[in-house]
């Protein structure tokens, strides 16, 4: 927390009168230890601080995902000791943004949600969900999306990596990144541009047609997203994003053997070639499928554990070692003999302390498109979205003195992701 | 004005509700001895004595604020945001107090208002504070609830017992708590707030649970929830109280024994004078909580370890070493000094189990070996053990005096110390 107290952690072995080891690792160089020896008495004891970060009332925890626009990290409302999660934008996507530096700050706090869609359709072979589950994540997502269409918002990216989860199984839509607001007073939803995951786009969009209906946009891509989740496959795919959109055009495309009649039904409806039969949000809530009663026939897919802790099969609070350090700071891991992993954390949290302060250091690949996405890709959240949004749609609330301010010209973000998924 | 509606429900409804709820009594309003029954199941209550205390109820206390005479403002609640104000119900010439909130200062959403009146009038038990009813004045929100005229036990913890209440009321007011816990597991409501301050102690010594503004009900949309994983926001004043699966807020959520957790709390708080980590903040409570540090009452069998733990547990870290040591040295004197019943020693670990599954239920706890003593012990006898801590009602026989000196009140008012809030 304190800068003054950052000079290298100061750990003692041994006897106080004996000589002490001063380990401390250099940041900028990756896995070289320095050792250096340190008399006894040039040693000052610093409590270690390092590892806290505060922003604002918040405690700084894990890293929860990473994309191409910026990290997601844990927050502990410190106040409250409610879990939060931060999106931290990174000035250089900032500066892509029309006037994104004034206008979008680059910390966005939101609810903390523990996983999303594609993380667990991830976790099991067949990358796909039982059909019971599958339904009550769409009948939330119908809900989420009647909600913001009814506030002229077309999310125009809904794909399972754009679907958080909570704690309690509901569904979060999220990253309106690339969403567009209608204008008040319009009145069509006619739209002009769409950067969506292409795999998700429909027809008249990989026909490039100039105008277009929003919210069949939003109806293709949840019909390309109970696709996938019930079938663990993509209706269209594509070698690249000029074969995808082809085969797109071409609109054909097959469904599964094993898949209800019911719901092959349903997905034709949502994937209609044509916008204007394609159904509405409403023809899609009076489908015999979305009414019916799924019975639980087999095990739900369980949220994995997260990568970085394979053993924490409840994803629990990242920061309470860093509460720890606050409070106790580093005695208890002397005692506990855990210095090896403390060095470990301290290299990395270096590390990430210099990425954070020196952002043109910062190296990611992006000849590749969106090699990053896979995980919590984006958890963006607009202002639109998060005032009040009910409980089952809601994109998270922010926490209202970090809010992004909207500008519909963050549309211009350009996201072709998710080519590789095909 | 949805609010308007469900605040002042109407009494018919009231009634048949209570006819469903097989439960328990609502004591007359002075808290009528009905004592003898609190170790019984609540559901063996006598319906027929209930039927009548609601009629009553129910003719005497009618939502028109004119029928009320505001005297002095007794505490605040919602942080400051309410206010519990004394009052003459002028039809039947008794006392009652007023919670009075502003609507239009009301900074959250009045869901959460709406959440405590549901919740009130939904529930029927002697240990339960009850509404009489409910209305909307003006601008205010009126709730109108039997006075309790020694406060909540946080009040008498400021008021006298700084060091902890004596052994015999503590068991008597944890045996009603339990058994209103208990009542409230029973119909799917999870409490979240238990503490001190929500335990209300009426002249008689009845004892009531208040605090229901936080309270959970399990079953949403027609299915009964096996875990819970809301996280209160609302009552930063409780965070102390909360078990460490409810702090965790991760994939296992919490449940029911979530409120044993803190009943375990309450019981410190009530022999130690201090709740379990209160001086802490926030953050270093959660760490103690997730760390399993268990907290125990305070007595010579502990309070040698007390110290140590002490000093051992919070080295200087943030906001510790101001603390004047003396004080502390002569909290550990009293403390020293005293023996609490092995059993109540016992009460207190089970409740505090860090594994929720190994916490007794709140109907095994009120079978607890501890309540075997003061099994034929009313809460009657409470007030004896509360001395000297008046009720505020033998202050104030004489309300018209009081309407013209407030100050004078006010001065009264503040030797029954209403420094900590009333948090209804």
């Amino acid at each position: 927390m304190d800068p003054e107290e950052f000079s290298g952690a100061s750990f003692l072995f041994g006897d106080q009168n004996a000589a002490a080891l001063d380990l401390f690792y250099d940041g900028a160089e990756d896995g070289d230890l320095v050792i250096h020896r340190v008399e006894s008495d040039q040693v000052v004891y610093k409590p270690q601080r390092q590892k806290v970060k505060m922003l604002g009332k918040y405690l700084v925890g894990g890293m929860l995902g990473e994309g191409s626009y910026g990290t997601v990290k844990e927050l502990l409302d410190t106040e409250s000791l409610c879990r939060r999660a931060v999106k931290i934008l990174k000035k250089r996507k900032l500066r892509k943004i029309p006037n994104g530096e004034q206008n979008v700050r680059r910390y966005m706090i939101m609810e903390y949600c523990a996983s999303e869609l594609q993380e667990m359709l991830d976790s099991v072979p067949e990358k796909k969900f039982p059909v019971w589950q599958a339904h009550g994540y769409f009948c939330q997502l119908i809900d989420g999306l009647e909600y913001l269409h009814s506030h002229g918002i077309i999310h125009k990216d809904i794909k399972p990596g754009n679907l958080l989860v909570t704690n309690d199984e509901c569904l979060k839509i999220t990253d309106l990144g690339v969403a567009e607001a209608l204008d008040q007073f319009a009145w069509t939803d006619e739209c002009r541009t769409s950067q969506g995951s292409p795999a998700f786009q429909p027809p008249e969009i990989a026909n490039g047609q100039a105008v277009f209906s929003g919210f069949k946009v939003d109806v293709w891509s949840s019909g390309v997203t109970l696709y996938n989740i019930t079938t663990g496959k993509y209706p269209y795919e594509g070698d690249n994003i000029y074969k995808l959109f082809e085969n797109i055009s071409k609109g054909d495309y097959t469904i599964p053997e094993g898949v209800s009649e019911m719901l092959s039904d349903l997905l034709k409806g949502m994937l209609a070639y044509d916008a204007t039969v394609r159904y509405t949000l409403q023809q899609i809530r009076e489908h015999p499928w979305f009414m019916k009663y799924h019975p639980r026939l087999c095990a739900r897919v369980r949220i994995p554990p997260r990568p970085e802790d394979p053993e924490d099969t409840l994803r629990s609070m990242t920061v309470i070692p860093r509460l720890n350090s606050m409070h106790y700071g580093d005695e208890d891991a002397e005692e506990d003999g855990e210095v090896e992993d403390h060095i470990q954390d301290l290299a990395a949290s270096h590390y990430q302390e210099a990425n954070n302060q020196n952002e043109s250091f910062q190296i990611q690949d992006h000849t590749v498109p969106f090699e990053h996405q896979s995980s919590l890709e984006a958890i963006a959240e607009d202002e639109d979205a998060s005032q009040g949004m009910p409980e089952k749609a809601g994109a998270a609330a922010s926490d209202g003195e970090v809010k992004v301010k909207k500008g519909k010209n963050r549309n211009r973000k350009g996201k072709f992701s998710s080519c590789k998924q095909s | 004005m949805s609010l308007l509606s469900c605040a002042c429900g109407n009494k018919e409804t009231k009634k048949r509700r209570a006819k469903n709820i097989s439960t328990a009594s609502i004591g007359s309003k002075d808290g009528s001895p009905k004592t003898a029954q609190t170790e019984q199941q609540p559901q063996e209550g006598e319906e027929e004595v209930e039927e009548d205390m609601e009629q009553i109820d129910a003719a005497q206390v009618q939502p028109d604020p004119l029928q009320y005479e505001l005297y002095a403002v007794i505490g605040k609640g919602h942080s400051n945001i309410s206010t519990i104000t004394l009052a003459k119900n002028t039809a039947t010439d008794s006392l009652v107090a007023v919670k009075r909130v502003n609507l239009e200062l009301w900074p959250g959403e009045l869901r959460y208002l709406q959440n405590e009146m549901a919740f009130t009038q939904m529930l029927s038990h002697r240990n339960v504070l009850p509404f009489y009813c409910s209305f909307i004045s003006g601008q205010e929100l009126w709730a109108v609830m039997p006075l309790m005229a020694f406060g909540s036990c946080r009040d008498l913890i400021h008021a006298y017992f700084t060091s902890g209440l004596p052994e015999l009321a503590i068991k008597l007011i944890m045996r009603d708590v339990i058994a209103a816990v208990d009542y409230l597991h029973y119909r799917w409501v999870i409490h979240r707030g238990i503490k001190a301050s929500h335990v209300l102690i009426s002249k008689s010594g009845r004892v009531c649970l208040s605090g229901l503004h936080n309270a959970f009900y399990t079953i949403q949309n027609g299915q009964r929830l096996r875990t819970v994983h809301d996280f209160p926001l609302h009552a930063a004043d409780c965070v102390h109280s909360y078990s460490p699966e409810l702090l965790e807020q991760n994939l296992a959520g919490y449940s029911f024994n979530s409120d044993v957790y803190s009943l375990g709390i309450l019981l410190c708080e009530l022999a130690n004078g201090q709740a379990p980590f209160a001086d802490l903040p926030a953050t270093a409570m959660l760490l103690e909580k997730m760390k399993g540090t268990k907290p125990h009452l305070a007595d010579s069998t502990t309070v040698s370890e007390f110290v140590i733990d002490e000093d051992a547990e919070y080295p200087p870290a943030e906001g510790m070493e101001d603390q004047p040591t003396s004080s502390q040295e002569r909290a550990d004197a009293i403390f020293f000094k005293r023996t609490f019943a092995p059993q109540l020693h016992d009460l207190a670990a089970a409740c505090l189990e860090r594994d929720p599954h190994h916490r007794p239920t709140a109907g095994q706890l009120l079978h607890h070996p501890v309540f075997k003593s003061i099994k034929n012990c009313a809460s009657s006898v409470l007030p004896s053990q509360l001395q000297p801590v008046t009720p505020l009602t033998d202050q104030s026989n004489i309300p018209k005096d009081l309407t013209m000196d407030d100050d004078d009140f006010s001065r009264k008012m503040s030797e029954v110390s209403m420094l900590e809030d009333w948090v209804f």
